[in-house]
Formats: structure tokens, C-alpha cells, sequence
């Protein structure tokens, strides 16, 4: 039951980690301090105002979510399963589209405030607010939030009803519409398709209807106001229009205290994957309420402070120092003994940029875990008795993406680009050693790319690896006709990912060997994202270096923003412009289909067409690598760089 | 003496409107879009035009300029472009962690440096003057990460092994916590001063007021701390004070190694690294203040210690 995981026993044989016996007969130590040193520390603990997984990191032992996501092995095959955390459980309509989640009854948040439905709405709908500006607010969100309505015009149908044809819902998937318009109790609110019909009961008019409605709406709420004075219920009237006048709405509804009700605009499986991520957090609502009032509609001032219903309270913060968490005495989780969580007393999360400084504070006991061992220094703190290395694959793939329009720029006088025959794409693939990049610029701390998703993220299947062949690489540029040498251009950034200058020089070098010549351009990260965040008729970009983790461990997100052609840029992340309608359908599919064995073979299909095409020179998924003193039991990495601590313990 | 303080203050006036100036100018001219920094990768062009409006970054240069110094004399320094908090509480609190490393720093640098320099310039070419000018040309040339990393490396983790204690490898905390800073920093500093006492004092002791205090039967320690030192401290307060100005400024590859808190890693890790332009602005004022506040202590300095200075 207990939620260890061995995650790359399958891929990194050689660095598996033995884990302690998690039967719930297993005697554990209560209480002690844990240190743990990262090279970074948290820029803030409020969910709507964080980027980076040591934040993340952090944040989840003091903030939960409704759900989170366990991995674990299952006779070799690793399995991604969201469990209840805030939610007991949860339920979806047969479309797929309305989800129901229940939540846990008797929780209470760190400053003694009950859990309950409308404090989920709240947290939900700040980081779902596109003035927020939370940073994972499109990405992990995106389906729950529905743009503002700008202008909408109704029709009165009939003597109760009218009928918004609304323009309400912004986004690839048109107007389909549900909208959580303050319904009061004599009006019905019913959505189909792009349509919205309020209904009255019998008697009463549409004017009075308009009426009702724009008296009920409340904050948060779409608000209605009418021009049409002169409807008086007889069905001849002039057209409604509806103007959004404040506010915004979501698709989250609280319909009774213990109830949280989503209605997406299409069906979309992975929505429990969405919800497990730290940006979907909830937070106590009284400070976060007093916030709000007094600068809406974020709240200032919650950077420092946070109450959940976490394992541990924020207890101190000194920025650019260290973070404290104590124990949450009225925690509710227990282990699978029955023995009440967390098992430790405190966690002090050090921030300690240096690397060597890091790994000495660590063979000095004075750390208990420390993140991001160097790969040079494994060795050594191999050969020391009291610690005990972790080696997690991290969700992160790195690739280089290939522009793959005709032309660069994708305009009718822009040059030829040979990246567009799919010869040539195979051909670099062919042509560059995975292999030797793993082994040597990455230590071995590095895993291959068989796939253009990890083997822990639900929906995987191994297609690959592209196998280093010179000859065939050889032999299919001359089929492509390319004139060689071949001329590119690659961008890489510098610094942003593990040795990605090394990385990028290497490519270079071996393309070289087929003949291929890369001009190297490294850039400041911001700007590079800048370079080839261009519509395709702008786009100067050839090949570049990026890395993507798939942070919700679902297929849809590592595939449907890097393939789907809905997804290039600006905005979205499809930067090489690759299109295929096969997998424009798979992937649309994918979101949509319930069964969880049926979307397996749809991603699988779908990354066999990808591979095929090579629109990535696909590379290799990164390592984490985690030291951890031999007397703490129970530390669990997580695939998405995250430290799980609440069943930890001190020997 | 009050006059010249308060002329020497006025006159700090436009050295900072030109430090604001610049540091204004080149903040903003490094390449890289704060607002597609705050709103992420996947922002749209929208929301990225918001942000820029709310920030006031899509307007001219100079009127940014000319806002950003009204807000100043309140003391305003802005807000964070990234957490949105005020900037200035922030930048202080990092100063006064790195005031504290600068001070420890200093005296290390100022106890050895001197030792060092007396004891060379009064045996002058003596096995303790080679040694020490050695040292002192190790104390420049060697580079603090990794000095900083071979003491905690040492007087950390070796001495913890060996006799189950060590000093505190990083952080801030206890007086011990500053040990190993102190020395990494002091060192170039102690190197510098060492040199420079050496030569200023083997000058004076050349002089014929030296040989008068001889003869009128002085004692040579005496004469070493009263007529020598006190004559030799001149440019050594110049040195100590351009060196305690520039470890004012945060030294950020120290602060690093040792996971100090101060002002150096702000700007970098907090500042520059996410182009939070206000953070940046802050810290660098506040340091180029720091560095004012010191030179005109030094100039003060002078007065006490060479009473013929005179400055009105």
C-alpha cells in the first residue's frame, strides 16, 4: 500500500536503489529533524506564483491537492495511478465531460478552518484567473479556465427561455460552452453546444428572466445585463445581448460542501493527471479571502505564508537560507499500520547553491538528503558507508527540434529547407550516438530516448531508439538527393539543462561526420525562447535544443503541445511546426477516449507515426540523482523532481 | 570638520544620480523579456502586452527613468517584477548579512595583514618576510570558490571525521558559521594590506624621526606601533577601505560556496537570472551607497589619524 517506487529499475538496471520493506508490521522511529539541501530555494510557497519543482518540492508537504499521482512497479511495468488525496473520490459522466469529486469529510487546514467545497472553487479559480498570471495557469490548467465572454447576443426562444448564442469559449476547441451562471432557485441554467437557455418557471418572462439573472450574479459569476427593454414575454421580441460586465468564469462549481463539480467543454481524460499538479493546490481561504478583498483578484502578500492541510506547517522562512516545516499534529493521512503521518517532527529545507558544498554538508551528516548530485562525485559517495544513492529517472527529455516547414521562413520567397523531407530527419537521427552522449558527456547518469516520452508517463511505448548508423544515414541523404556537405543552423541555450552546451557540441560533432555542418548559435535562455516562439512565416529557426518534461506523467501532455499541428507557435510549443493529420487525430482521440487500455494503443500508435516522421532528433531523458544519509528510511524521489517526506524516518 | 562632512554628503548626491543612471540604463538594455520570464513559456502575446503595460515596460525609456526617481526619494524601490513584494525590505535585509560577512572578512583581513606586514618590514628579507610575502602572493592568486572548498574541505569535513567536530560548512547562523567565509574573503584582502604595510612601513622607518626615537633611547616597540605605524596608516586605511567598499558589494562566488545569504547572491540568483529589473536596481544602489558611506569614512579617517589634515 505504502507508495515506493523503483523507478528506472527497469531502464537503469545498474543504479537500482534497494528500498526498505514497506509491510505495515515495519517498525518505524517517530519524530526528529530532517535537513534537506537544495541548490535553490522556493520563490514562494503560493500555488499561484511558482515555477520550479524545488518550490514544488516544498509546497506539497504544506499545500495537498485533490489528487496526486503514485507510480508504481508492476512486475516490470510502471504504473501511473492518481490517488484521493483531498478527494475521496470522484466520478465522471458518461461524455466525459462533467466530473464529480467528493471530498474527504473532517479535514481541517493548518489554522483550524474546515475543508470544504467552495474553498476548492476559491483556490482553483485564483489560479485559473488569467490576471493571476500563474505560470502553469494554460499549461496544466488550460482546460478548466474559460476565457471572458466578450460580447454575447441571445434570442428569447420562447416566452420563458432565452437562448445566448455565446462566443464565450476561447481556444482550439471552438465554442462549445458550459457556463456556471449564478442560478438562483427559480432559474434553470442549461448549456448545449454554444447555447446557453436560461428557463423560468411557467409565467414568467424573458424580461423578468434577464432581470433575475443579472440581480444573481455574484462575484466570480458571469454577469448579464440586457438591452432589450422591450421584451415582454411574447416571443416577438428584439435580440438579447449579454455583456460580460465583470469577473470571469471557470468550469469549477461548488454545489454542496462536500462536492466539487468540473464541467469541461469536451471530454479530456487526463484531467486527474492536471489535477494532481502543484499548481492545482488548495489553500486555506481566510487569509487568501482578506487578500482578495483588499487587492483583487489575486491577493497580494502570500508569498511568505501559506496554511494548508498538509503533513507539515510553515513554521520559518529566511529567503536565500532555509525553510522549516513542523508536524501537522491533526494530520488526517495514516500509514497502511494505522499510525498517524508524518513520522518526523521537522524538515529544514537548506538552500545550498554550491554543488560541492552541497555533497560536503552531506558526507558530513550535517544534510541528511541533498538534490542534484554531481555525476563526477558518484563514485566517491558510492564508496561511503552512510549514504546511499537514489537514481530516478526525471520526466525531462531532451531533444533538438527540427523546423520541418518547406521553406524557413515559411514564406514563398523563403529558402529551401531540406529538414522538411522526412529522409533527412532520419538520417540525423541516424547519424548522432545517443549512446556515447550518455556515457560520456552525461556520466551514464542519463537514459537514451526510445520514445518521445519516458517510460513513466501513462500512454509510453517504446518505438525506438534510432540505432547510431552512419552508413544508413549515409544512404538516405543520397536518396533524399541532398547536396552535401549540408549547412545547418542550431540553437541551444546555455546552462538551462544538464551540460546542454556539451551536449549541442557533440551533435555538431557528429553530424559532421556525415557531412553535415552545424553553426552552433548558444543564447541566453529567455532569449532563445524568444527565437523560436515564432509563427512559421517569421520562423528563422533550423534545428534547437530543448527539453520537456512531461510533469502531469500523462502522455496527452508530452505529446498533444509538441505534435499537434493546433500547437505551434506563438504561444504553444509545436516549434518545429510538425504536422501530421494521422496524429492530429490521435492525439485529439487520446484526450477524449475514457478507456485507459484503448488511449495506450492510440499513444502508441501515435508515437509510432511521430518517430517515424523524426521531427525531434530524439536524445536522452535526464537522471536525478539524490543523496540520502543511511539512517533515513523511506525518503521517496519522485519521477517529477519532487522529495516525498511524509513517511520518512530517522534511524 | 561637521562642514566638511555634510559638503562631502551633498556631494554623494550626484555620484548616485549617476550610478541611478547607469544602473537603470544597463538593466534594461541586457537582452531577455521580463514579461515573457514572469508569464512563462506558453504565454500569449495578450497577456505578455498586460503585463508589459502593468509594469510600465512598454513605455519610453526616460519616462520609466524619470518614475522610477520620483518613487526613490520616498524611498520606494519598487516592487519584485517576479514574487511582487516590496524591493526594499529584501535588498536591506540581504545587505546587513553581507555587512556582517564584509566586517568579519575585514577583520581577518585586517589582523593578518598587518601581523604579516609589521613583522616583514621590521625583518626585512628574514625567513618570516619571505614567508609571508609568499603567502601573500597565495592569498591573491588563489581563487575563493576554490580556497573556500579546500578550507571546508578541511576544517569541515576532514576535522569532523577525524575528531567528530568541524566547523560549520555553510549557512548562516553562529559566530562559528562565519569562520570559514571570513577567512575565503579576508584572504586577498589580508595579502593586499600585508604588501602594503611592508612597503609603506619599511619607507618609514628609513626616516630620520625613527632614528631620533632610537637615540632618545625609545623602545623598539614603541617605536614600531607609535612613530612608525601610526605614520604608515595612511595608505593602508586607503587600501583597507577600498577592499571593505568592494566586500560591500557582495562577493557573490563566496556567498555562494558557503550558502550565505547575502546581497551578491540576491543579484544574481534573485536579480539577473530572472530579470527582475526592480531587485536588481535596489541591490546595486544600496552598494554603490554602502561604497560612498565607506570612502567618506575613510576621508574622516585621515583627520584622526594624521591631525595636520585639515579640511576646512
Amino acid at each position: 500500500m505504502h507508495r515506493y517506487f523503483l523507478l528506472g529499475a527497469v531502464l537503469v538496471a545498474a543504479f537500482l536503489i534497494p528500498v526498505t520493506d514497506t509491510g505495515g508490521q515495519q517498525q518505524v522511529k517517530i519524530g526528529g529533524k530532517l535537513v534537506v539541501a537544495q541548490g535553490t530555494d522556493a520563490e514562494s510557497v503560493d500555488p499561484i506564483n511558482f515555477s520550479a519543482s524545488p518550490t514544488a518540492s516544498i509546497m506539497e508537504h504544506i499545500i495537498q491537492t485533490l489528487v496526486r499521482l503514485d507510480v508504481e512497479d508492476r512486475g516490470g511495468q510502471l504504473e501511473t495511478t492518481p490517488k484521493g488525496v483531498l478527494a475521496e473520490s470522484w466520478s465522471v459522466s458518461p461524455d466525459g465531460r462533467v466530473w464529480t469529486f467528493n471530498l474527504r469529510r473532517g479535514i481541517k487546514f493548518h489554522d483550524g478552518t474546515d475543508l470544504d467545497a467552495s474553498v476548492v472553487k476559491l483556490s482553483l479559480e485564483r489560479a485559473l484567473h488569467p490576471d493571476c498570471a500563474a505560470p502553469f495557469r494554460s499549461a496544466v490548467l488550460g482546460r478548466l479556465a474559460y476565457s471572458p465572454a466578450s460580447a454575447t447576443t441571445g434570442t428569447v426562444a420562447d416566452k420563458n427561455a432565452i437562448v445566448w448564442r455565446a462566443n464565450l469559449l476561447l481556444g482550439p476547441e471552438g465554442n462549445n460552452v458550459s457556463v456556471a451562471i449564478a442560478s438562483g432557485a427559480s432559474l434553470g441554467v442549461s448549456v448545449s453546444g454554444s447555447a446557453i437557455t436560461v428557463t423560468a418557471p411557467a409565467g414568467t418572462t424573458a424580461a423578468a428572466v434577464i432581470r433575475a439573472v443579472n440581480e444573481n450574479a455574484a462575484a466570480n459569476k458571469l454577469v448579464w445585463a440586457s438591452n432589450a427593454p422591450g421584451s415582454d414575454g411574447s416571443g416577438a421580441v428584439a435580440p438579447v445581448t449579454a455583456t460580460r460586465l465583470s469577473g470571469f468564469a471557470t468550469s469549477v462549481e461548488a454545489p454542496d460542501a462536500n462536492t466539487v463539480r468540473i464541467t469541461l467543454a469536451s471530454p479530456f481524460a487526463p484531467l486527474l493527471q492536471h489535477l494532481a499538479h502543484t499548481a492545482a493546490t488548495i489553500v486555506s481561504a481566510k487569509r487568501v479571502r482578506e487578500a482578495i478583498a483588499a487587492a483583487p483578484p489575486c491577493g497580494k502578500g502570500l508569498q511568505d505564508k501559506v496554511e494548508g492541510t498538509g503533513p507539515f506547517m510553515l513554521k520559518e522562512w529566511r529567503r536565500g537560507e532555509r525553510m522549516v516545516l513542523v508536524k501537522n499534529p491533526n494530520y488526517w493521512e495514516r500509514d497502511a499500520a494505522g499510525r498517524q503521518l508524518p513520522y518526523l517532527d521537522e524538515i529544514e529545507w537548506r538552500v545550498i547553491p554550491d554543488d560541492a558544498a552541497r555533497m560536503i554538508e552531506l558526507e558530513r551528516g550535517t544534510v541528511h538528503i541533498a538534490v542534484r548530485v554531481p555525476p563526477l562525485d558518484v563514485p566517491r559517495l558510492q564508496r561511503d558507508p552512510n549514504i546511499v544513492l537514489d537514481f530516478t529517472t526525471s520526466v525531462r527529455t531532451i531533444y533538438i527540434g527540427m523546423n520541418v516547414r518547406d521553406r524557413i521562413p515559411d514564406t514563398p520567397t523563403g529558402a529551401a529547407n531540406p529538414l522538411a523531407d522526412r529522409r533527412v530527419r532520419q538520417a540525423l537521427n541516424y547519424c548522432v550516438d545517443k549512446e556515447a552522449i550518455v556515457r560520456t558527456i552525461m556520466g551514464g547518469q542519463a537514459r537514451v530516448s526510445d520514445a518521445p516520452i519516458v517510460p513513466q508517463v501513462f500512454g509510453y511505448a517504446k518505438v525506438g531508439p534510432y540505432p547510431f548508423d552512419p552508413a544508413r544515414a549515409a544512404a538516405l541523404l543520397r536518396e533524399a538527393g541532398v547536396t552535401l556537405p549540408l549547412r545547418l543552423k542550431m540553437h541551444h541555450p546555455r546552462g538551462r539543462y544538464v551540460r546542454d552546451v556539451q551536449v549541442a557540441q557533440a551533435v555538431q560533432a557528429m553530424l559532421g561526420t556525415c557531412r553535415i555542418e552545424v553553426e552552433l548559435i548558444p543564447m541566453e535562455f529567455v532569449s532563445f525562447l524568444a527565437l523560436i516562439n515564432k509563427a512559421p512565416s517569421e520562423a528563422e529557426h533550423q534545428l534547437y535544443l530543448l527539453g520537456w518534461g512531461t510533469i502531469t506523467l500523462d502522455a496527452d501532455y508530452g505529446l498533444y503541445s509538441l505534435f499537434h499541428s493546433s500547437q505551434w507557435p506563438p504561444g504553444p510549443f509545436n516549434r518545429g511546426y510538425y504536422k501530421n493529420d494521422r496524429v492530429d487525430a490521435l492525439l485529439q482521440q487520446g484526450r477524449e477516449e475514457a478507456n485507459p487500455d484503448r488511449r495506450k494503443a492510440i499513444y502508441a500508435e501515435a508515437q509510432r507515426l511521430i518517430w517515424e516522421d523524426a521531427p525531434w532528433i530524439f536524445s536522452h531523458s535526464e537522471s536525478q540523482i539524490t543523496g540520502i544519509r543511511r539512517n533515513v528510511k523511506g525518503a521517496d524521489v519522485h519521477v517529477t523532481e519532487r522529495l516525498i517526506l511524509w513517511q520518512t524516518w530517522m534511524d | 570638520m561637521l562642514s566638511y562632512i555634510a559638503r562631502r554628503l551633498l556631494l554623494t548626491i550626484p555620484t548616485l544620480l549617476g550610478v541611478t543612471f547607469l544602473v537603470f540604463a544597463v538593466v534594461r538594455l541586457q537582452p531577455g523579456d521580463p514579461a515573457l520570464e514572469i508569464a512563462g513559456q506558453g504565454a500569449t502575446e495578450e497577456v505578455l502586452r498586460a503585463i508589459r503595460q502593468e509594469l510600465g515596460l512598454d513605455r519610453p525609456f526616460l519616462t520609466q527613468y524619470v518614475d522610477f526617481m520620483e518613487k526613490l526619494l520616498r524611498f520606494d524601490l519598487g516592487k519584485s517584477l517576479k514574487t511582487k513584494e516590496p524591493v526594499a525590505p529584501k535588498v536591506w535585509g540581504r545587505f546587513l548579512n553581507t555587512l556582517e560577512l564584509a566586517l568579519a572578512a575585514m577583520a581577518v583581513a585586517v589582523t593578518i595583514g598587518f601581523i604579516a606586514g609589521i613583522i616583514s618590514a621590521v625583518r626585512p628579507y628574514s625567513i618570516w618576510d619571505n614567508i609571508s610575502m609568499v603567502g601573500a602572493l597565495f592569498g591573491v592568486s588563489m581563487p575563493v570558490f576554490w580556497q573556500g572548498l579546500m578550507l571546508m574541505l578541511i576544517f569541515s569535513l576532514w576535522l569532523q571525521q577525524a575528531i567528530g567536530w568541524g566547523f560549520p560548512a555553510t549557512g548562516r547562523g553562529t559566530l562559528l558559521n562565519l569562520v570559514l567565509p571570513a577567512i575565503t574573503l579576508g584572504t586577498s584582502s589580508a595579502a593586499i594590506i600585508a604588501r602594503m604595510v611592508r612597503s609603506t612601513m619599511l619607507e618609514i622607518l628609513r626616516q630620520e624621526y625613527i632614528l631620533t626615537a632610537q637615540a632618545k633611547g625609545a623602545s623598539p616597540m614603541s617605536v614600531i606601533f607609535k612613530h612608525a605605524l601610526r605614520n604608515a596608516l595612511i595608505p593602508v586605511v586607503t587600501v583597507v577601505g577600498l577592499a571593505f567598499g568592494g566586500l560591500l558589494s557582495g562577493a557573490v562566488l563566496t556567498e555562494n560556496v558557503f550558502a550565505w545569504p547575502g546581497i551578491g547572491r540576491l543579484i544574481v540568483e534573485e536579480g539577473i537570472l530572472t530579470r527582475d529589473y526592480p531587485i536588481v536596481q535596489g541591490a546595486i544602489l544600496l552598494v554603490a551607497l554602502g561604497f560612498v558611506i565607506v570612502n567618506l569614512l575613510v576621508d574622516v579617517l585621515y583627520a584622526y589619524i594624521d591631525p595636520r589634515i585639515r579640511y576646512d
